[in-house]
């Protein structure tokens, strides 16, 4: 019981990092229908930015594990905005360069092009900062007990860290604030608009182009976010971390509904509880499998998902 | 001054700029490479005894930034330029986009194409053999050109098996290299565990083209294991479910080391000529063939296995295309809905394209084991996968000679770029050129889809005709629903 | 009287619904197809006919209701359980879609070698004989060869047989699409508006190919079409659909003189702000002045006093209705919903203000919904009584796409646009 409450904790932390990354697929998905491939890379890019930050941070101005806790926070504030600024950009470009063209173009066109941005952002980072992982040290620490077990001669301790604290806050702050925008702004509101009919919504004057940019960017702002909480909560991060993550995220979004930004929350936590569990009662070596297995069953029998509306193909 | 024309992405219409615009654009430009270069280019975090420190990388940032900017102003001046573009194509200036969509090279190849290269292909291992060992004109070239030409061919049969999958049906497959890894895992388990077992090590040499046809059927049966379920899923559903069950096939290899060996790989024996090693024993194929023993013969032979494997896979495809399984799976990649209003079952023939291609996928790794001698997870990765899929839709969905090419230029950029020395003098320290490889990949797929989405080749043979046959022009054919 | 499709009919079509989300595209729908006969599906646009045909054909799995084909030799099908691809390959449905689809790449004789798929692939024994050459296959892909000669010589494209069919000119395509779903010998033909986009000339010719399909080939055909001269032409048959409703079921002469159905086709002005159904609009009312009977069964309908004078009797009961306006009339197309045709007729019952309709009560709608009968709840359907509450107190749609006031719902949500680019 105490290690399965462990565990769901656990969960709940990388569930939390796959949502926010889910969202930005889920998003782009409902704006112009196409898979962002590259999206998971655009997390990684952030990953890796923050953790460039904080080594600077790190190296040149004394930050660790043993700061004052409000600094750790400033810095972390500081690093996060850039990150997203860092992000942001990318995914715009990505957008511009590599989408807006092929729209309208034949159906495969767009979705190779994003396999062959996904590869030119992992191969950039990689001759940039070299293929070996970044590890680096704890930077937020500590944690409390939540409740402890005499096991023999062992204690069993339920702990939740402040780090995972921190994760699950800032996710939800992140969420709410997120789920005001597409609700209540008109920005939210010619999204949903390009969502339900893009033509239309551009014969009613909304500025499609300029709605899809947006959306790109706060998709790309959620995954630097979950990049950095990512790195932070491994001490670890590479070029490669955009991959298994990108597709777990994706899975999340698929899980949840594609389209239904809640529905990727949920998703997002629903896998990340999966992937725990099953590394804790199975094994480790498999939780990868474990994720992508549920994709293929998600899709198979519940292509749907869970909150999103199902569709019957238009002949 | 001439008004140079930004070309608008959207709909094409082109948009004159002032001279100021084109300067407000230069900086947005300037910024916006300015956060992609920094920091991940600007910052370098290499290991200083052993801890992580960072080294600004400024001046090289600074450059590429520069570089990007002087970029963009170049093609304001000669490129969306109305007049520039008007002294670069006079005949139709009033279609701009056309110079670029035409015909292109690979359409004006007459039908005398393939055989030409055929003979080409088969004459190839003399021509290597001759000019390596004419005396100090190319030392070495032999032994390397005939490498060359292996992989060349290897990835042409790669491209061909896929070929049938997202070329001919349309279907996005991102799994591809899971069947590769079936065929050479079957060969390479087959050769040293189960074969030996089974009929006694008198076997060994016999191995590979006993296991030839297994590894086919093998991974045609995970082409349908793997293709049943997921057939029914659409358009990007199916690429990305494909990309995790190549992933899952790859977890699976490098954790089941009780039946795999994991990330240590298994070694596998040497091809032979038909039971006939290629050694200096008695019984060996100099002794036997009473010829001298060199090592490149070893080589023109793996060549000529790959050559006769790679011409079964053209030509079974060539023939398919012909009959009705083709044709549906053609039809399929142009309107599911169409098919299945005609009473075509289009999972099955979904499942038929699936199992033919990884059947030709299984091969080609079989080969592929034999020839590296030794495999392990890490040859079966997504990445191959892509760069296949590459080769494929550089060469033009559905063509096959196009693939060719487009082999050719990938494998020949691939190899070019290990051989740009002075590329070194340009690169920042720690990089070598042939890390660029799959950036440029990734380049050319972005670019292709952009320029030239029908790839190379875009006109399509027609399957059948009645008096004449017409190439069926690329812009009619459609690609598939993914 | 017993007609040919009440006794042994080609298709039984019972309690049909379908519903998509809350929306009823079809509602309880029953009729017949007779054998060998025409049988012309009609309606406004977005009354659900290619849905019915989508639901006959598999694509669709409808929400109730029974779609039961009868073979001549006694056999039957249940074609509502059927997967799509075996609804053509056994029960023998064949058709053609609204927005053509070919196989745009192919050229035009490999579209009809195609649609012959299921008899070659018998014939080639697993594709492994074909491969190894067989005899027989061969045989069979020459007489399927033979068969594609022939429908192209049928519709007259057998000097265009090697050309791409993505460049054949739009009557060309219709007229392939057809030869391409006969490829198949059907036993029922579903055609979906084969003549819309036609010259008159090239709908001529597809009468004649259609009366040569029924009684050469002994097919029955079952036609949507708003062209009235094919479907008054050729048909024997006529159901009419309005939302999703039977309105009429005869044949073609009684069809005509059914004043719901004149009404229904009025009703398609309401569709104006949607570029597809102006031009069925037009479409339609061109196809009522053409067909004489038609053109004065309108006019009668609208001349008719009938209704107007029972309004004032059952005032006491129904909304306040006025034989004139009060000064000058609103503009009472500026509903959404409202459309010329119906202004008339409102005007004609006595609604001439935008405060009168403002001011129904629940039981006033049902009451003015009896009086316009075929309107079949589009009053509610569309919100009238808010629509003209904002209208009344000054507002108007702000642009000429005619936006609806926020409170309407889009009565008919379109088409799931998601990865519909191609
Ligand atoms: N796949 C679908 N999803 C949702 N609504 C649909 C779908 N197909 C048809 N409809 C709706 O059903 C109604 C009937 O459409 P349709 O059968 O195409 O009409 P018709 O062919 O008579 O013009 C329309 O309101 C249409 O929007
Ligand atoms: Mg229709």
């Amino acid at each position: 019981m105490e290690y399965f409450l462990q565990q769901l904790i656990n969960g709940l932390t990388l569930g939390s990092i796959y949502g926010l990354i889910a969202i930005g697929y889920t998003m782009v998905y409902g704006i112009i229908g196409m898979i962002n491939f590259a999206h998971g890379d655009v997390f990684m890019v952030g990953s890796v930015t923050s953790f460039i930050l904080v080594l600077i941070g790190g190296v040149s101005f004394g930050l660790s594990g043993n700061s004052a806790g409000i600094i750790i926070l400033l810095a972390l504030v500081l690093v996060v905005a850039y990150a997203m600024l860092v992000s942001s950009v990318y995914n715009w470009t990505i957008e511009r360069v590599a989408y807006r063209p092929l729209r309208g173009s034949f159906r495969l066109a767009p979705l190779i092009s994003a396999i062959g941005m996904s590869i030119v952002l992992q191969e950039f980072v990689r001759i940039a900062q070299e293929a070996r992982p970044k590890p680096i040290q704890k930077l937020v620490t500590g944690g409390y007990e939540l409740m402890s077990k005499q096991v023999g001669e062992q204690t069993f301790a339920v702990t939740i860290t402040n780090m995972q604290i921190f994760i699950i806050i800032s996710t939800l702050v992140l969420m709410t604030a997120f789920t005001f925008i597409i609700q209540r702004t008109s920005l939210g509101r010619a999204q949903r608009a390009c969502e339900q009919d893009t033509k239309m919504a551009s014969l009613l004057g909304i500025n499609v182009d300029r709605t899809i940019s947006i959306t790109f960017i706060m998709g790309a702002m959620l995954a630097a976010f979950a990049g950095m909480l990512f790195f932070l909560h491994y001490t670890e991060t590479d070029f490669f971390v955009g991959f298994a993550a990108g597709i777990k995220a994706f899975t999340a979004a698929v899980l949840g509904g594609i389209g239904s930004i809640p529905g990727a929350m949920m998703g997002g936590l629903l896998i990340g509880i999966i992937e725990v569990m099953w590394s804790a009662y199975f094994s480790v070596e498999y939780k990868d499998v474990a994720a992508f297995t549920v994709l293929v069953l998600v899709l198979i029998f519940m292509p749907q998902g869970l909150l999103g509306k199902p569709e019957v193909e238009k002949v | 001054m001439s008004a140079p024309v930004k070309a608008s992405s959207a709909g094409g219409e082109a948009k004159v700029l002032s001279p100021a615009e084109i300067a407000k654009d230069l900086v947005i430009t300037a910024i916006i490479t300015f956060f992609i270069l920094v920091p991940i280019v600007a910052i370098r975090t290499p290991l200083d005894q052993g801890t992580l420190t960072w080294h600004p990388r400024f001046g090289l940032a600074a450059a590429l930034c520069g570089l990007v900017v002087v970029g963009r102003l170049a093609l304001y001046l000669f490129v969306w330029n109305p007049k520039a573009k008007a002294a670069l194509a006079p005949a139709d200036a009033s279609a701009p986009l056309k110079a670029v969509k035409g015909p292109s090279l690979g359409d004006r190849l007459g039908p005398k194409v393939a055989p030409t290269l055929l003979i080409l292909a088969i004459a190839l291992p003399f021509f290597f053999i001759i000019i390596g060992n004419a005396d100090g004109m190319f030392p070495g070239w032999d032994r390397r050109g005939i490498d060359f030409a292996i992989t060349v061919m290897l990835y042409v049969m790669l491209g061909w098996g896929l070929n049938v999958v997202v070329g001919l049906a349309g279907l996005l497959d991102l799994g591809y290299v899971a069947f590769y890894a079936v065929g050479a895992y079957t060969y390479a388990l087959m050769a040293t565990k189960y074969l030996p077992a089974w009929f006694g090590p008198e076997i060994k040499p016999y191995a590979f083209f006993i296991s030839l046809p297994i590894a086919a059927i093998l991974a045609s049966l995970w082409g349908m294991i793997l293709g049943f379920p997921v057939l029914r899923l659409k358009g990007d559903y199916l690429a990305i479910v494909t990309l995790a069950f190549g992933e899952i096939i790859y977890q699976v290899l490098q954790n089941w080391s009780v039946f795999t060996e994991g990330p240590r790989g298994i070694s596998v024996p040497k091809l032979t000529f038909f039971g006939i090693p290629f050694d200096k024993s008695d019984g060996g194929f100099a002794a036997t063939f009473h010829v001298g023993y060199n090592r490149i013969v070893y080589f023109a032979f793996l060549y000529f296995v790959i050559l006769a494997l790679a011409l079964l896979t053209y030509f079974v495809t060539k023939k398919l295309r012909r009959l009705p399984i083709g044709r549906a799976w053609e039809a399929l990649r142009e309107d599911e809905i169409a098919c299945r209003s005609l009473g075509i079952n289009t999972t099955s023939t979904k499942l038929t394209a699936f199992a033919i291609g990884a059947a030709f996928g299984g091969m080609a790794g079989a080969f592929f084991a034999v020839r590296q001698e030794f495999i392990s997870p890490e040859s079966f990765k997504y990445i191959e996968s892509a760069f296949i899929l590459a080769i494929v839709v550089l060469g033009g969905l559905g063509s096959q000679i196009g693939i060719v090419f487009s082999a050719i230029a990938i494998i020949g950029a691939t190899e070019a770029f290990r051989e740009m020395e002075f590329l070194k003098y340009v690169l920042p320290e720690g990089t070598e050129p042939v890390q660029f490889r799959m950036l440029a990949v990734g380049v050319a797929l972005v670019l292709m889809m952009r320029f030239r989405p029908r790839g190379f080749v875009t006109k399509r043979e027609p399957t059948v005709y009645l008096k004449e046959k017409k190439a069926v022009s690329g812009d009619l054919v459609a690609e598939g629903h993914g | 009287m017993t007609r040919a499709w009440e006794i042994n009919p080609e298709l039984e079509v019972q309690h049909l619904t379908m519903r998509f989300g809350g929306l009823t595209a079809i509602g309880d729908l029953s009729f017949n197809a007779a054998r060998q006969q025409i049988t012309a599906l009609i309606g406004p646009n977005g009354a659900g006919k290619t849905t019915v045909f989508n639901c006959i054909t598999g694509f669709y799995k409808p929400t109730e209701g029974m779609l039961k084909l009868n073979h001549e030799d006694g056999k039957s099908f249940l074609l509502e359980r059927m997967d799509d691809f075996r609804v053509n390959r056994e029960a023998r449905v064949a058709r053609t879609f609204q927005n053509i689809r070919l196989f745009t790449g192919m050229t035009v004789v490999e579209n009809l070698m195609v649609a012959q798929h299921n008899t070659l692939m018998r014939a080639s024994t697993m594709t492994i004989g074909a491969l190894l050459g067989s005899r027989h296959y061969k045989r069979v892909e020459a007489d399927a060869m033979e068969k594609s000669k022939y429908w192209l010589e049928k519709v007259g494209l057998t000097d265009r047989a090697d050309d791409p069919a993505g460049d054949l000119p739009y009557g060309a395509q219709r007229r392939l699409e057809i030869a391409r779903a006969m490829c198949t010998e059907p036993r029922l033909l579903c055609l979906d508006e084969p003549a819309a986009g036609l010259n008159p000339r090239e709908s001529d010719e597809l009468n004649k190919l259609l009366l040569s399909i029924r009684d050469d080939h002994k097919t029955a055909i079952l036609l949507i079409e708003h062209d009235m001269s094919v479907v008054m032409g050729i048909s024997d048959h006529v159901v009419v659909l309005d939302y999703g409703r039977k309105i009429a079921d005869g044949t073609p002469g009684e069809v005509k003189a059914n004043p719901d159905v004149i009404r229904a086709y009025l009703g398609v002005e309401d569709e104006e702000d949607d570029a597809e159904g102006k031009a069925a609009a037009a479409v339609v009312h061109e196809a009522v002045d053409h067909t004489p009977v038609a053109a004065a069964v309108l006019e009668a309908s609208l001349e008719t006093p009938r209704v107007a004078e029972k309004a004032p009797a059952r005032k006491a009961a129904g909304p306040e209705l006025l034989k004139k306006p009060r000064g000058k009339a609103d503009d009472l197309k500026l509903i959404w919903g409202v459309g010329p045709a119906f202004e008339k007729l409102l005007n004609k019952v006595g609604v001439w203000h935008f405060d009168q309709v403002a001011s129904w009560t629940s039981a006033d709608i049902d009451h003015v919904d009896a009086l316009l009968k075929g309107f079949h709840g589009r009053i509610r359907r569309d919100d009238w009584v808010n629509q003209a509450k904002k209208l009344a107190s000054g507002w108007r749609p702000d642009n000429d796409i005619g936006e609806r006031p926020a409170t309407v719902k889009k009565p008919a949500p379109k088409a799931a646009k998601k990865g519909g680019r191609k």
